[in-house]
């Protein structure tokens, strides 16, 4: 049965709600407060939602077919030209380049990030028995994970400064290389943001991981004693396989991650030298934000978010079926 | 081959709420060969010493020897023993198949030779339309065979198999015990069988040993647990229906004795060889056990004493009957042919033989004999 909010309620509304709500003995003040509150927390939210992320999402797709800039967007005189903003971003040599950079840094950031989020999750996992010094490790882990993008960006590019950074000075002294890397040079800054992203985020995969492991059954893990399974061979024919959903999802969340990858970026290289470490998201915001080429901006976004959206649905697509086949989903 | 020695062994488990003794001072002896059965109601410690047998718990104190040579510090993998779990506990990344085939995959043996052994064992544990489907898809008695059978394929010195047909229907239970009977004596492996279900025990195994409250009650061959039990206990728990208990009085009148309740309504007459050493120690109370098998309606089979009670309930099981009886204050069953006609009220006679009588020492529960 219906309520009207704020009008009188039917007694019969006391079968689906409760007393104190529809109840008109109760003090009115409580009543007023009963009624309300619940809209409130709703609709407070929603409320933000609309203002936060569904309009400002609105307003960019209406834009990405419209040639605003700045000054157009102050004298409200804008028009419509069609896909003219989806040619120019895909037509583009510098978004194909950010294109390659990305497969770079997904191939080797993120990639990496998950490699070594598995080797560490599982090696803490085996290695170290005693749990107190287990929470300790972890705790040390995720400590890069809580710093602020902006500050891991200025941490890094100290570290990496080819004069006296503390990276260069250690390969030096331990003979690796026997003149400085030049960490901002073109063609090797966008590595330095890798190398700052994996130490960042690598924590993050590592956690998802490392939880996977502590759930598995530990029976199975006897009845691989019992059957006589060496380490090696559990670990290669049983745990991973048994992790395996767990390591995809680890990846999807840096993979997503990676398609609006814009802060240690702009912290550290600018995209520089030569927009040789610009990823897609990058130029996005530096033509939108910094230039207030406001269409072409939201066509750099609106062709990001198709294609995580399509390898993502792609991605999820293929784990159902590999779940379903284990007969878990 | 192995022969199991279990010296002394204890478990003790710590825990948050103190210390759990799961196990105490085990010792039992168990032949190459041979098949034991532990039983014991649950919780009592059948899966603790299983575990400590197979190497997945360490032993608290005492000796667990394998043909004379201690394993106490052995790997599982170092004693060579297959165990099927109570949980199951399959690869669940693996078919039905590769779950069978990882201990022989580990031990290296060759894809054609699996692939028969496979074939044999899916039979046996009727596996056969499962074998590509994985674990979670199946159902529990499914499970339990497939666990069972990847026990079962190995080829170890011993098997060890923690409630492997509990989760299995009636029908199918009785057809496996059959066939493990069957495949016990072609292995001649030893078999150390855990269970709570005295009739699979009874079925099974050569000895039982009956646990209870970590403590081993009694080891012995069926036939000893079941007509010599060592305690009350051990009486109560092996046999059904369960076995009838009366409180009694010991009345000795110079070499007679007579056993009779509190209240003088009931009174059994004890073998010669029970007369002899009531009358010469001097317990006074007793508890005495009678199974309901042990109560018949007519005086045949060497039935030679009687006692009278009257009809309380009488429930038709099919193949037999059983009458609830009452004689005073105690209430006891008999078991007899089935469409027996006594009614609710009459009083009927109901005979036995001395010898079936079991006496307890109302204190200790321990058998007299
Ligand atoms: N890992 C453990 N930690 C603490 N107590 C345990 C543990 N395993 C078993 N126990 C306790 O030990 C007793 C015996 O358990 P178990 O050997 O599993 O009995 P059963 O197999 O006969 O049912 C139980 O009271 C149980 O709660
Ligand atoms: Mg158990």
């Amino acid at each position: 049965m219906a309520v009207t909010v704020g009008g009188g309620a039917s007694a019969g509304a006391g079968a689906t709600l409760p007393d104190w709500f529809t109840s008109k003995k109760k003090n009115p003040s409580n009543l007023i407060v009963a009624r309300w509150v619940p809209i409130a927390l709703v609709g407070l939210p929603v409320l933000t939602l609309l203002a936060i992320v569904i309009y400002p999402t609105i307003w960019m797709f209406y834009h990405a077919f419209q040639d605003t800039n700045m000054m157009r967007l102050f004298q409200h005189n804008w028009s419509f030209v069609g896909f003219e903003n989806f040619k120019t971003v895909l037509s583009s040599a510098r978004f194909g380049d950010s294109v390659w950079h990305l497969v770079l840094y997904l191939t080797f950031g993120t990639g990496l990030e998950v490699v070594l989020a598995v080797i560490l999750a599982l090696t803490l996992y085996e290695v170290v028995k005693n749990s107190l010094l287990r929470v300790i490790l972890l705790v040390l882990i995720v400590l890069p994970m809580m710093l602020p993008p902006s500050i891991v960006g200025v941490l890094w590019k100290f570290m990496l400064t080819p004069s006296n950074g503390a990276v260069n000075h250690a390969l030096l002294n331990m003979g690796l290389i026997s003149t400085p890397v030049e960490w901002f040079n073109a063609g090797v800054s966008l590595w330095s943001i890798i190398i700052a992203d994996v130490w960042n985020w690598t924590a993050l995969p590592l956690l998802i991981i490392y939880s996977g492991r502590v759930s598995l059954p530990p029976a199975v893990y006897e009845a691989a004693r019992v059957d006589g399974a060496g380490g090696w061979m559990v670990m290669r024919r049983i745990t991973l396989p048994m992790l395996k959903e767990v390591i995809a999802i680890a990846f999807i969340v840096r993979f997503m991650d990676a398609f609006k990858f814009v802060d240690l970026v702009y912290v550290m290289t600018s995209g520089g030298p030569a927009q040789t470490s610009e990823l897609p998201a990058y130029i996005a915001f530096q033509r939108g934000i910094r230039e207030f080429a406001i269409g072409e901006a939201a066509a750099y976004a609106i062709v990001i978010f198709a294609c995580s959206a399509v390898i993502i649905t792609l991605f999820l697509k293929y784990l159902k079926k590999v779940l379903k086949a284990q007969a878990i989903a | 081959m192995a022969g199991i020695t279990l010296k002394n062994v204890n478990k003790i488990y710590p825990s948050r709420y103190g210390p759990v003794h799961a196990v105490k001072d085990f010792n039992l002896e168990i032949n190459d060969g041979e098949f034991v059965a532990l039983l014991g109601p649950s919780g009592c410690g059948k899966t603790s010493t299983l575990r400590m047998i197979v190497g997945l718990e360490t032993i608290s104190s005492g000796e667990i020897l394998f043909d004379g040579r201690r394993v106490n510090e052995l790997e599982p993998r170092d004693r060579n023993v297959a165990m099927a779990f109570e949980t199951y506990a399959l690869y669940p990344n693996f078919t039905i198949a590769e779950n069978l085939s990882f201990p022989l995959e580990v031990r290296g043996m060759g894809e054609a030779e699996r692939k028969k052994k496979i074939d044999k064992i899916a039979q046996i544990m009727r596996l056969e339309s499962i074998l590509e489907q994985k674990p979670p898809m199946l159902s529990g008695g499914e499970q339990q065979r497939v666990s069972l059978g990847r026990a079962l394929i190995r080829d170890p010195d011993a098997f060890i198999l923690d409630e492997v047909m509990s989760h299995l229907d009636a029908n199918l239970k009785f057809q496996m015990l059959h066939d493990l009977k069957i495949l016990h004596r072609e292995l001649g492996k030893t078999m150390v069988y855990v269970t709570h279900d005295q009739m699979e025990a009874l079925a099974l195994a050569d000895r039982i040993a009956v646990m209870d409250h970590a403590l081993l009650q009694q080891a012995g061959t069926r036939n000893e647990v079941y007509r010599e039990p060592a305690n009350r206990f051990v009486a109560d728990f092996i046999g059904e229906p369960p076995t009838n208990f009366f409180d009694m009085l010991v009345r000795r009148n110079g070499n007679d004795v007579n056993i009779v309740s509190e209240d003088g309504a009931i009174s059994f007459s004890p073998p010669e060889k029970l007369t002899k050493v009531l009358a010469t120690n001097n317990i006074d109370a007793v508890t005495l056990g009678i199974r309901p098998q042990h109560l018949g309606l007519s005086g045949t089979d060497g039935k030679s004493c009687s006692l009278k009670a009257e009809v309380h309930i009488n429930e038709y099981l099919g193949e037999r009957s059983i009458l609830t009886l009452k004689s005073g204050n105690e209430t006891f069953r008999a078991l007899v042919p089935p469409y027996t006609s006594a009614k609710k009220g009459e009083t009927v006679k109901l005979h036995y033989a001395p010898e079936d009588l079991m006496l307890f020492d109302a204190k200790t529960t321990n058998l007299i004999a």
